[in-house]
Parts: structure tokens; C-alpha cells; sequence
């Protein structure tokens, strides 16, 4: 059986209209993500990951290297199908409401009839948006919007989870039960993929984390067997700067401040 | 995979036909051409002719420009990342372009529907005639104008006890109100009909256009360049044999012939342009 996700030396470099090369972003990334495990993708602001995701879901197309999702190609029907997605920013069609949006979707992977509507029952109850599934999602919060989102991902029971930010925008109750979810999801089997800024969540979920850094693999390795905090770990491979305050740093900004007393 | 684009065609339609610009334009359309009989000031050649051209005329401009709207409904999932949801489910990036096409296509067949039934009846009801002169059915416009408008109560109610999409029910509504009324009317020419066929192979065209240039250009060159070019087909390219106005004069109606040789031009074009855009989409680097 292969493995749910591996990509080999993958590049990727954006162009301009003219062909002219931009920006490097991804530089020769290599990892596998293995059924039942929990890997975290962890790096600064443009540092690679939302790139790095659509290039596996086929988003994107790679300049070099190689991604195999199951031992297929990001691009074909049957990669697709074992895998669930949950974007960074959940751009869910405002006019439909909940259920609707998980039937249209339901449909795109060829549910219908009673499993349809039987999962999509489920999805609301898990997603906690039951009460809310007749209300058009263009009316909800972002955090409600994330909830349906992650519900959508979870239609086609997929093999592999790719979730961009998943606590993004949640309140404490809905990171609790994202996270307690992608813990279930683990010791059911299914292998996880997900980037977060939030490394206290990604402590808590991850079994293994990679740190990109301007496209490139600085660290790879278990949570366990890290000696000090996750943050703190984070910033020392990382923050190449010496810490300075943003305000020191662009001339002090003497027009900022209260008035004085 | 045909219920995959069934279900994006369905999707589609319900979100061009579910927004309030098209309910907008279509209403503009069909009022505008149920209420021109009453602004007519002088006798054409022919009773009902000037409501005749212009409800055909329109249903060209207001489909060209729902098309647009299509279009410009396409670039925006792409743009804004709407469409990556769908595009990682197991189907392929044509087979959602089609889906989409498919919907706009349905939306506008809508449309066409309205403003069809609007034209018959606004020639059914223009000035004619009579042992005291020649005026128009005032009374019947106003009942036509007062059926459209009830449809619009009727998408409110739904709204209102069933939160229904007002927008949506309107725009389904409004088509049967105005044909239920059809068969009442006074000497329906029927061979409109026949061009309104003709008008809906040249919109199948320019939908196609709009939607291979939305794959990639911003909704105001998709508008410019698409209007752009119905002008020119229409001024040099033969595209008047889209819009035959002088076989239904006298009560007349295109030939199936006329039809029969159009067909497959706009099938060719239609399709290639459809072709090309998938071709766009799949060359598309980042969605």
C-alpha cells in the first residue's frame, strides 16, 4: 500500500508574463506523510506552505521533482478522491446555505440518494452548524464559515486531511473540537497534513512537524524528541535577525502614541 | 460523470439566475418591451412590428449582457479561490468548465423564455386599427405588466414563508406568469419564435466568447471585447442573418431552412470556443 503523500525534491518557481523567473518558492522540499500520523507544516509568512499545498492537490504545477498521493499523481480522479481539503480562507458560495453546499459537493464525488444525505446530516452535526443548516453561509462568521468548510472535507471519508489553518478564526470551544477531531481522524487511520501559525495547536496535534523557511527545509523531525518548546525552537531556526522592535527599527514613529499627561 | 456536470450545470444556473442583476435586466427587458406598444407614435409598415424588432433586439443585448455576467461569475471563482474547492474533487478542470457553461446556458435559456413570451405578447397588444382609430390594447399591457409584477409578489411570499431566494423564484416566476397569459392573446404571431431561435444561436456564440474570455481576462475587457465583437459580426461578419427581421413580416417566419443553415455554424463556433477555453483553464497556472 503506498503512502498517503510523498514528494521528492519538489521546486517551484514563480514567473512573470514574460517568462522571467520571480520568486523561488519552493526549493527542493522532500517528506512523506504516513496513514494515521499527524504532520505539521510550520513557516513563517511566505516561507512556501500554501504553495506547497496546492502543488499536492494539483492546484499548481511543480517545475521539478516529484508528489505521488497514494502512489498517483496529485492531478488524477483517484488522488483526488481520497483527499479532503480544507483551504486557508474558506471561499464557500455566500447565496447557498450549509446543507446545500455539502450536497453540491456530496455530488461532485458521486454520493448521492441516501448516503448523501445521510453524511450530510452527520457533517452538520459534527461541524456544529445543525441548528444554523438552512441559514445561507454569506450570513455566517468566519469562524462559522471554517466550521462548514472543514465538514466538506470530511464528505468523501478521505484517506488523507489537508487542512490550511484549521483553527483559524474558531473560538476556543471550536479549536478544542478541531483538534480532539484531528486526533480521532489519527487513530482512525487517516493521515493529516496541516499547516498552522498556531504552534501551541500544532504541539498539541502534530506527530511530526517540517519547518520551511524562503522554500527550503530547515528542520524535519518527531515533537517528542524536541529538547526545549515548539516556539522557541521555531524561532531559533527561523528569525536569522537580531530581535529589535519593529518600532525602533523604522526610526521610532515619534507620531505614534498617546497623549502625554 | 454526468451527474457530476448536472449537478455544477444546476449549481450554475441557480447562482447567474439567483442574482439580483439578473432578475434586474430581465425585468428591465420585459416591462420595458411589454410597455413599448404605449409609446408608439407613428404606424410602421406592419401592426406590431416596432415591438416585435425591438423585443428580439433586446433579448440579443440583455442575454449578451447576462452572458457577461457569466462570464464575469467564472472569473471570479477563479480569482478568488472559489473554484479550488471544487477542482480538488475527483473531476476535471474541463469537465467544470462545461458544468459552468452548461449553467449559463440554462440561465439564459431562461431568459430567453421571458422575453420571448414578452415580445409576442407586446406585438399581440400594439397599436392597431379599429372602427375608431388605431390604439393599443392598453388594458391587456397592463394586465401582461400586472402578471410580471405579481410574479415578483409571489417570489416575495416565497421568501417570506419559506426563505425561499427571492431573486431565483423571481426569475423561474416570471416566465410562466407571461406565457400563462400568451395563449389569451389577441393574433400571436407565432413565427417570432423562429427568430428567437436564430437570436439564441448567436448568443450561444457570444456566451462561448465571454466564457473564454473570462477564464483569464478581468470582467471589463470579458464585456468590452465580447460587445466589441457581436457589433462587428453583426456590421460585416454576416451576423444579420442572426437577426432576421424581414421574413416575418405579414405574419411570416423564418425559414427552417434559414435555420438549418445556421446550425451548424454556431455548433462549430460554439464548440471551438468552448474548445479554447478549456484549453485556457488547463494551461491556467494557479487557481
Amino acid at each position: 500500500m503506498s503512502e498517503p503523500l510523498v514528494l521528492d525534491g519538489v521546486r517551484k518557481t514563480f514567473r512573470d508574463f514574460w517568462g522571467r523567473p520571480t520568486v523561488e518558492a519552493v526549493k527542493g522540499l522532500s517528506f512523506t506523510v504516513g496513514a494515521g500520523e499527524v504532520f505539521g507544516l510550520l513557516g513563517p509568512n511566505g516561507s512556501g506552505k500554501s504553495t506547497t499545498i496546492k502543488m499536492l492537490l494539483g492546484l499548481l504545477r511543480r517545475d521539478g521533482g516529484d508528489i505521488r498521493v497514494f502512489g498517483e499523481p496529485p492531478t488524477s480522479k483517484r488522488a483526488h478522491a481520497a483527499v479532503g481539503y480544507l483551504p486557508e480562507i474558506t471561499y464557500l458560495h455566500p447565496f447557498l446555505t450549509p446543507r446545500e453546499t455539502l450536497r453540491y459537493y456530496g455530488r461532485l464525488f458521486g454520493l448521492g440518494g441516501k448516503t448523501l444525505h445521510d453524511r450530510v446530516e452527520d457533517l452538520l452535526r459534527l461541524a456544529g452548524v445543525d441548528h444554523v443548516a438552512d441559514r445561507r453561509v454569506g450570513t455566517f462568521s468566519k469562524g462559522m464559515t471554517r466550521r462548514v468548510g472543514l465538514a466538506q472535507a470530511l464528505l468523501n471519508a478521505p484517506q488523507l486531511l489537508v487542512l490550511d489553518e484549521p483553527t483559524s478564526g474558531l473560538d476556543p470551544i471550536g479549536t478544542r473540537e478541531v483538534k480532539d477531531l484531528i486526533l480521532g481522524l489519527k487513530a482512525r487511520g487517516i493521515a493529516v497534513l496541516m499547516s498552522s501559525h498556531l504552534l501551541p495547536d500544532v504541539q498539541d496535534c502534530c506527530d511530526r512537524i517540517l519547518i520551511l523557511d524562503r522554500g527550503e527545509c530547515r528542520a524535519q523531525g518527531r515533537i517528542r524528541d524536541l529538547k526545549e518548546s515548539l516556539e522557541a525552537f521555531f524561532l531559533e531556526t527561523v528569525d536569522r535577525t537580531e530581535r529589535v522592535s519593529p518600532l525602533e527599527a523604522a526610526g521610532g514613529l515619534p507620531w505614534l502614541g498617546g497623549t502625554q499627561a | 460523470m454526468l451527474r457530476k456536470l448536472w449537478a455544477i450545470a444546476w449549481f450554475s444556473a441557480v447562482e447567474v439566475l439567483g442574482h439580483p442583476a439578473t432578475l434586474l435586466l430581465t425585468l428591465a427587458s420585459a416591462i420595458g418591451t411589454l410597455l413599448l406598444p404605449l409609446f408608439q407614435f407613428q404606424r410602421f409598415s406592419e401592426d406590431g412590428r416596432l415591438a416585435r424588432d425591438c423585443g428580439l433586439s433586446t433579448a440579443l443585448l440583455f442575454g449578451t449582457l447576462l452572458a457577461i455576467g457569466g462570464a464575469g461569475r467564472l472569473h471570479r471563482a477563479l480569482r478568488d479561490g472559489t473554484s479550488a474547492i471544487a477542482l480538488v474533487k475527483p473531476l476535471s478542470r474541463g469537465l467544470w468548465f462545461c458544468g459552468n457553461a452548461l449553467g449559463t446556458a440554462l440561465a439564459l435559456g431562461v431568459y430567453l423564455l421571458t422575453q420571448g413570451a414578452a415580445t409576442l405578447l407586446a406585438e399581440a397588444y400594439s397599436p392597431r386599427y379599429h372602427a375608431g382609430g388605431s390604439y393599443a390594447d392598453v388594458g391587456a399591457i397592463f394586465l401582461a405588466v400586472g402578471v410580471a409584477v405579481g410574479a415578483l409578489v409571489l417570489a416575495a411570499l416565497n421568501n417570506r414563508v419559506r426563505n425561499g431566494r427571492f431573486a431565483l423564484s423571481g426569475s423561474l416566476l416570471l416566465p410562466v406568469a407571461l406565457w400563462v397569459l400568451v395563449p389569451f392573446a389577441p393574433a400571436v404571431h407565432w413565427g417570432d419564435l423562429t427568430a428567437l431561435v436564430a437570436v439564441a444561436m448567436l448568443l450561444a456564440q457570444a456566451t462561448a466568447l465571454a466564457l473564454a474570455l473570462g477564464v483569464r481576462c478581468p470582467p471589463g475587457l470579458t464585456a468590452g471585447v465580447t460587445l466589441a465583437a457581436l457589433a462587428v459580426t453583426l456590421a460585416y461578419l454576416g451576423g444579420a442573418a442572426y437577426l432576421p427581421l424581414e421574413p416575418l413580416a405579414g405574419g411570416g417566419a423564418v425559414p427552417a431552412r434559414t435555420l438549418l443553415l445556421l446550425a451548424p455554424q454556431a455548433c462549430f463556433v460554439t464548440a471551438f470556443l468552448l474548445w479554447c477555453s478549456m484549453g485556457l483553464l488547463d494551461t491556467k497556472e494557479t487557481l
